[in-house]
């Protein structure tokens, strides 16, 4: 179990317009599992990979429990990666790919052998040693290399978008393996992935990641309800935004005044919601509400609206939205502990 | 027999893929195979009335023929040992950035353009007796004349000859390696480093066993060539024994008429050792 | 492995590639050059005057090779590329013999063949001509186009000729306006290498040419075995030239798959 440190990493890939990784610090405790979030091109596996030794950064520090590991090839950091593809190599069974990284720290024979049923056990893939990994379906791919990566019991354990080649109901399966592994071995790891459920299934904590540098970090629903700016408001699918001033927990903007949670922040800024909070009805901080367009997008309706020359969106179940329809005017309720405002937007 | 084609394919040269393979087909079957058919049939003497094996008894019966037969297995084993061994140096080196590699790559490809004759030649005068290495060694003053120099051409161990190989084809392995290695990407190997491996172990436990497939097939195009040319030998080797393709054409040019059913059981015998180096690294298991 | 080292080991690389060539080019304007001179001690391109004279049989030797080539080029072409689209696109039985035996002749040397050929030609009156000469040629030319047509047509999403179809186009403007430009750039490859295939052989020339027709490469031999090394030189200088043009040509576009092919003949 390993402690790590990302101290302002940043790094430009040769010809690269923008820098991969731009002043890039995060801080994982010791047996703590985050999800580390962001479109693709962020530059989320590029950090994977210099935490892993792969790459060097231009700047910036790497540090397992406080002591740096810039200076360390990848075979001699504590860290093990995972890749997306899972990088089975082609000419050995699964048994020898398993049993790679022991076979290099020269164990014996006997114990390699050991080690790797456990590992393989530990993945429920107990009898398929001797397949060749074109024998393998996508999901025993993934959980070969991560019985590989497994039986070297690393102290941190970087796994690069371990699900997204698999079918969506394999996701599930791996997802809850992946889960409950890290649950019995405690080993700190560090997943990367674009997929927010995934991220906010996987993770103890969410780092999500724009543009090479980390924008907030905190348990799933923190980063969904209380975003810390405008650009991971609108990552997590928020479009509600409407401008006006924080003040002894009220809100002043073209609504009227609106009651806002406790701690929210003061001043100018931004309130934004997110439109599955909204409901419909009368209550506290209720407004009026024109109708512009609705739309059915299966489970959930959404529905477009004009209220004081602002544009709402809401997501409702089909018993909600009923009576939505074009012109008419509604009442909406905006639940106070669903606000949140962005100072200074 | 069109198995699992897709209609969208077919808009153009509707039906079968036959159908477009067979003009090509047909100029391979005519030109190679007839050429291999008459060269049996000539090697029987067939043609000249009746089936004899005679040719075939004197020319397996004939030490010259061995000799040569060696000397050419010499040449090719020697010549594609080297090439695969310093062809995947050359890779190993030039995949990676360094300044002037752009360069360096280009003028690599530079011999898979040069005629064998050519090179042949360039090789004799730059390692003859009289040649320019010799040259340099007199300007050295590392030699007194011609005599002093080693017998790198027209020698008993067919050095010449393995260098012209070892020149012309080490690009060819090495290009072929470079264009595998840049399918297979860094990430086996970065995967391999990752789970402990240094990268010399990364190197050789997972860079090389997925890269030997085809560094066997380049080696055996490279066999099959160094052991069947004859521009190469006739230029570089020497009188006696000469390489077995040059012992064929000997044969075959002889003003007795009589030799050619000879030529033609050595020139079968060439294509049965190229018959086996497809049949081993070829033919997909 | 520093960067320092590469280059070293590079430039060694380089050197030792270029370094045959350098006597062949040094003759091509030197009189007189005897050992132990380093370099000639007269420079002139005498030699070259005398290659290019009227007199001299090389500038016809260069147009009959120029011209076998081309001719053996194209002929690979129109019979390479139906059969490189149906490799390349199909899946169909018997499909690993096909490659094979249009492999063969690649592995196969070509006097293990030739002189068989020469039996063939014999009888169908081809020997000692140029066409004969421009068919035998085929037998390496042939299955390189075939090869890399195939690898081109392997990434060619047919698709798009359907596509068209549904568009209004007949056949013949699909082949014109969409198959065409998609497979141009392997065309010219596999172009341009045929013609260097066939620009190099010397013993399929000879043995169907019976000596009759004369191509640069067998003049070279000729010259330097009577020890006129400054036409021999003169020779080698012209036969590097399409190479290289052609290298600069392509460069970037040569891949694993057609040096296979192409690159050990």
């Amino acid at each position: 179990m390993t402690g790590l440190t990302l101290d302002r990493l940043s790094l430009r890939h040769p010809g690269a317009a923008r820098p991969a990784l731009e002043e890039l610090s995060l801080e994982m405790a010791q047996g703590e599992m985050l999800a580390l979030l962001g479109p693709s091109g962020c530059g989320k596996t590029t950090a994977l990979r210099v935490v892993a030794g792969l790459i060097q950064p231009d700047s910036g520090d790497v540090r397992f429990d406080g002591a740096s590991v810039l200076h360390l090839p990848p075979e001699r950091r504590e860290a093990v990666l995972v890749f997306q593809s899972g990088q089975l190599f082609a000419h050995m069974d699964v048994a020898t790919n398993v049993g790679f990284g022991l076979r290099m720290q020269r164990r014996p024979r006997a114990e390699i052998a050991e080690r790797v049923a456990e590992a393989l056990d530990q993945v429920q893939l107990r009898d398929l040693g001797h397949r060749q990994p074109h024998e393998l379906s996508g999901g025993q791919r993934q959980r070969v290399a991560l019985a590989r990566a497994l039986v070297l019991k690393p102290g941190l354990l970087l796994l690069d978008e371990p699900l997204s080649s698999l079918d969506a109901h394999l996701r599930g399966e791996m997802r809850g393996l992946i889960r409950r592994l890290q649950r019995e071995t405690g080993i700190t790891t560090l997943v990367v992935t674009h997929d927010q459920e995934e991220a906010a299934v996987l993770g103890d904590r969410v780092a999500l990641m724009l543009g090479g540098r980390i924008r907030q970090v905190g348990a799933g629903a923190a980063l969904w309800n209380r975003p810390a700016d405008l650009d991971v408001a609108r990552f997590f699918g928020g479009c509600n935004f409407i401008p006006g001033r924080s003040a002894g927990g009220r809100f002043d903007c073209a609504l009227g005044q609106l009651a806002l949670p406790p701690g929210a922040p003061e001043g100018e800024g931004c309130l934004t919601l997110r439109p599955e909070a909204i409901e419909p009805g009368e209550g506290p901080n209720a407004v009026t509400v024109q109708v512009l367009e609705t739309r059915f997008e299966g489970l959930l309706t959404r529905i477009t609206a004009e209220a004081g020359g602002l544009r709402l969106e809401a997501l409702m179940r089909a018993g909600a939205a009923r009576g939505a329809a074009p012109g008419r005017a509604l009442r909406w309720r905006l639940p106070a502990e669903a606000l949140w405002v962005l100072p200074g937007v | 027999m069109a198995g699992s084609a897709t209609s969208a394919i077919e808009v153009i040269g509707r039906g079968h893929p036959w159908l477009s393979l067979a003009p090509a087909l047909c100029v391979i079957a005519v030109l190679f195979g007839g050429g291999l058919v008459l060269g049996l049939a000539g090697s029987l003497g067939m043609g000249r009335g009746g089936v004899s094996l005679d040719a075939w008894i004197a020319v397996l019966s004939e030490g010259r023929v061995w000799r040569s037969l060696g000397l050419s297995l010499w040449i090719a084993f020697a010549s594609t040992a080297l090439a695969c061994l310093i062809g995947l140096g050359a890779a190993l080196l030039l995949r990676r950035r360094f300044p002037g590699q752009g360069l360096a790559r280009l003028l690599f490809q530079i011999n898979l353009t040069i005629p064998h004759a050519v090179g042949a030649l360039g090789i004799l005068w730059l390692l003859s007796q009289s040649g320019f290495v010799s040259r340099l060694s007199a300007g050295a003053g590392l030699i007194d004349g011609p005599a002093g120099f080693p017998a790198l051409t027209q020698d008993r161990f067919a050095i010449g000859i393995i260098a012209h190989y070892v020149w012309k084809e080490v690009p060819f392995i090495g290009l072929i390696l470079l264009a595998n290695m840049q399918s297979l990407g860094d990430d086996p190997e970065s995967a391999a480093r990752s789970l402990g491996a240094s990268p010399f172990a990364a190197m050789r436990l997972v860079l090389l066993p997925l890269l030997m497939p085809a560094l066997i097939r380049a080696g055996a195009i490279v066999f099959a060539f160094s052991f069947g040319a004859w521009e190469v030998p006739v230029l570089l080797g020497q009188s006696a024994p000469v390489a077995l393709p040059v012992l064929a054409w000997q044969r075959f040019t002889d003003p007795d008429l009589a030799t050619r059913p000879e030529a033609m059981a050595i020139a079968m015998l060439i294509a049965l050792v190229a018959a086996l180096l497809i049949r081993v690294a070829m033919v997909r298991r | 492995m520093s960067a320092r080292w590469r280059l070293v080991l590079g430039l060694m690389l380089v050197v030792a590639s270029m370094a045959p060539l350098l006597p062949l080019g040094l003759w091509s304007v030197a009189r007189g050059w005897y050992f132990p001179q380093i370099l000639p001690a007269t420079w002139t391109l005498e030699p070259w005057a005398r290659a290019l004279s009227p007199r001299s049989d090389i500038p016809e030797a260069f147009v009959t090779t120029t011209a076998i080539a081309l001719a053996a080029a194209a002929l690979s072409l129109v019979l390479g590329i139906p059969a490189g689209r149906a490799l390349g696109l199909y899946r169909f039985r018997g499909k690993a013999l096909v490659e094979l035996a249009l492999l063969a002749p690649v592995i196969v040397p070509g006097i293990a063949v030739g002189l068989g050929i020469h039996g063939v030609f014999l009888r169908l009156g081809l020997t000692n001509s140029a066409l004969g000469v421009v068919l035998v040629h085929l037998v390496p030319t042939l299955p390189y186009v075939v090869f890399v047509m195939s690898g081109v047509f392997a990434n060619y999403d047919a698709a798009a000729e359907a596509q068209a179809r549904s568009l209004g186009a007949r056949p013949l403007q699909v082949l014109w306006h969409v198959m065409l430009p998609a497979i141009a750039p392997g065309v010219a490859v596999a172009g341009l290498f045929a013609f260097l295939v066939s620009w190099s052989q010397y013993i399929l020339t000879l043995t169907i040419g019976g000596g009759r027709v004369v191509t640069l490469p067998l003049l070279l031999y000729a010259q330097a075995g009577a020890g006129r090394n400054d036409q021999a030189g003169v020779l080698a200088v012209l036969s590097l030239a399409p190479g290289l043009v052609i290298l600069a040509l392509v460069a970037r576009r040569i891949t694993g798959r057609g040096v296979m092919i192409g690159g050990a003949g």
